[in-house]
């Protein structure tokens, strides 16, 4: 951790005000991408990033200064979006049995923006939307994804087997102008 | 994994690792007004502490006080000297010359032990004591009920000391309770006071301030409609119907018309209009995406004023009627949402002290009705009404605590101000993620009149 960082969070915990919106202002670009990989808008995704700070700046004396700060801060606004998924009761519980030679690959020239992906992440029902970003965005594996949301592990396996099929779905059905657009934007 | 191909987690995890956006520049603006909202809330909670602790503190000083008072005369009767202390009332009247009452028919009651030597003496001790079941009836003070109780069992202990206490002792709760009904009989049965009148009427008006308090849901929403949202002060009228149970406890009932609600600013409005033939109209609503949307802690406020008014008035004097840009935004509007209920409380009221100038503290429940509901739009000419939150629950119950004084200004007639605390305990729109419960505080005064 940099002097610097250290002595932003010493000012936070003092509760001073100066310190606060300096690591707010560090922080959020980062974890406002984060909030939009599970938020269904930016208005929700608003709600999880005001929710989650104030999170931050509440329990930033219980953090314990070991491994990443910002990995801390992460975890808390993911933490954020989970229970608001939870209280909004958006988990649906599936079971259904997935085919091992199920295919997820799509064209290696497929450059899309990052605007478009997340576009396409937010299409996703909130379910799919949480696990597809918890699994393969932040690597965190079913028995993890299934503890942090309160689904079953075999839930957590439908709801990413579903999210990969629609999204390379979304992605098959881009046009041929669309593509050549987004390449040219490359 | 063919070489033309690769896993879409791969190609997800590869664009949006590290992936920065820049958020909207009110979320700090709405965090820094929560954070330092809930710094005030902490500083008036460790103040509310404090003070509750000071109460407490009081009134369990006050409480022992009064029980090491009022014990005094019991332990006074049990003490070998068998000395009682004179009730500084009837001092009083025997200092200023005043005749002392004697006790009235009835007093002490049949089959209560009697001394023969009462009303005897040259200090004026015998009258002074005589005096007591008097004024025990006529000020209907417990502890002067003690007092004359203990007086005639005194006067028991003074004929016969040596065997008539150790009977007197064994019999004491049963006696007290015999000796302290005979005096509230006597004091409810007085005609001069009317205080024997169990029912009275009365009618009260009170400037009433009215907010809300929101649970549940996220933090974030209730943050935005907290900095947007202040409480309004309405009046509310009160018609009241009480009987009295005994000497202390009343059961009230009656009619409250009450208007609660809440004043929102910076409005948070969603305008979209359409474009036909060269013409442009606010979009067809689709609730809530109908357009314009006040959003606000109690719900969707619609609008339902033609869209031609909307659009005509948009430059009202220098005002707007509602904001005409089309999006999401904040208006410089300002909107006052009225609710209006009819509330019939069942209430419990318990009279703490005597005299003339009583203290009642009552607390009950209310059943309310809601006859209504109506938005205000304001403007410096005036306000115009632009309709009504939909969705509200139209029975609700809420908790009612009150502290007041009663003052008699006749002899059916008496005088009550009270202070008076409601508090929702259902939330009004069962359709947000939030629950939100009007409460309201209201300054009553009014007449009321014993029958």
């Amino acid at each position: 951790m940099t002097d610097k960082l250290d002595e932003i969070i010493n000012g936070c915990i003092a509760g001073n005000r100066h310190s606060q919106e300096e690591l707010y202002r560090i922080l959020s670009p980062g974890m406002y991408a984060v909030c939009l990989q599970y938020a269904s808008d930016h208005e929700e995704a608003s709600d999880f990033m005001q929710e989650g700070f104030i999170r931050v700046f509440t329990k930033i004396s219980s953090y314990r200064r070991e491994g990443s700060f910002e990995g801390w801060v992460r975890r808390i606004m993911i933490n954020t979006a989970l229970q608001f998924l939870r209280k909004k009761k958006q988990f649906v519980i599936l079971n259904e049995e997935i085919t091992e030679d199920a295919d997820y690959e799509v064209p290696s020239e497929c450059e899309l923006e990052k605007e478009d992906l997340l576009k396409m992440i937010r299409e996703l029902p909130a379910n799919q939307r949480m696990v597809f970003s918890l699994y393969a965005i932040e690597g965190y594996n079913h028995m993890e994804i299934a503890e942090m949301a309160g689904i079953p592990e075999n839930t957590s396996k439908s709801h990413l087997h579903r999210a990969r099929i629609a999204l390379k779905g979304m992605i098959n059905a881009l046009s041929a102008s669309d593509k050549q657009r987004l390449r040219k934007n490359v | 994994m063919s070489e033309n191909k690769r896993h879409i987690d791969d190609l997800f995890r590869k664009e949006l690792s590290g992936h920065k956006a820049e958020p909207p520049a009110e979320v700090w603006s709405r965090i820094s007004n929560h954070l330092a909202e809930k710094k005030r809330a902490a500083i008036i909670h460790v103040f509310t502490r404090a003070a509750a602790g000071v109460a407490v503190l009081l009134g369990l000083g006050g409480g022992l006080l009064y029980f090491i008072t009022r014990d005094s005369l019991g332990d006074n009767f049990l003490s070998p000297e068998n000395k009682l202390t004179i009730p500084s009332e009837i001092e009083m009247l025997h200092a200023s010359g005043q005749t002392l009452p004697e006790a009235p028919a009835g007093i002490p009651p049949a089959g209560f032990p009697v001394d023969d030597r009462q009303g005897r003496g040259k200090t004026g001790k015998q009258e002074k004591l005589a005096a007591i079941p008097a004024l025990a009836v006529q000020s209907g003070k417990h502890d002067l009920h003690r007092a004359a109780e203990t007086t005639h069992l005194m006067h028991i202990s003074y004929k016969k000391p040596d065997n008539i206490i150790s009977g007197t002792l064994a019999a004491a709760p049963a006696l007290h309770t015999q000796y302290v009904n005979a005096i509230e009989e006597k004091w409810l049965s007085r005609t001069e006071t009317g205080r024997r009148k169990r029912w009275q009427a009365g009618i009260m008006i009170a400037p009433n301030y009215s907010y809300r308090s929101l649970s549940e849901g996220t933090q974030g929403r209730k943050a935005g409609y907290n900095s947007a949202e202040t409480g309004l002060l309405t009046l509310t009228g009160r018609i009241t119907i009480g009987y009295r149970i005994n000497t202390r406890i009343s059961l009230q009932t009656g009619m409250d018309m009450q208007t609660l609600g809440q004043d929102i600013g910076r409005l948070k409005v969603n305008t979209t209009f359409i474009n036909r033939e060269g013409r442009w109209y606010l979009s067809p609503g689709k609730s809530p995406e109908s357009s314009p949307v006040v959003n606000n802690s109690l719900g969707h406020i619609q609008p339902d004023i033609a869209s031609e008014e909307i659009l005509r008035n948009r430059n009202y004097g220098s005002e707007r009627l509602l904001s005409t840009v089309p999006g999401r935004h904040e208006d410089m509007g300002r909107v006052v949402q009225e609710l209006y209920y009819l509330q019939a409380p069942v209430i419990l009221q318990y009279r703490m002290l005597d005299g003339n100038t009583g203290m009642v503290v009552s607390g009950g429940l209310g059943v309310n009705f809601l006859t209504g509901n109506s938005v205000m739009l304001k403007l410096q000419g005036g306000s115009v009404n632009i309709g009504k939150t939909p969705g509200l629950r139209n029975l609700s119950l809420s908790g009612i605590l009150g502290i007041g004084l009663e003052s008699k200004i006749g002899e059916n007639m008496s005088l009550v101000f009270e202070p008076r605390f409601t508090h929702f305990l259902t939330t009004v729109n069962p359709d947000l993620d939030h629950r939100h419960h009007p409460w309201a505080i209201s300054f009553s005064g009014g007449i009321f009149h014993a029958f």
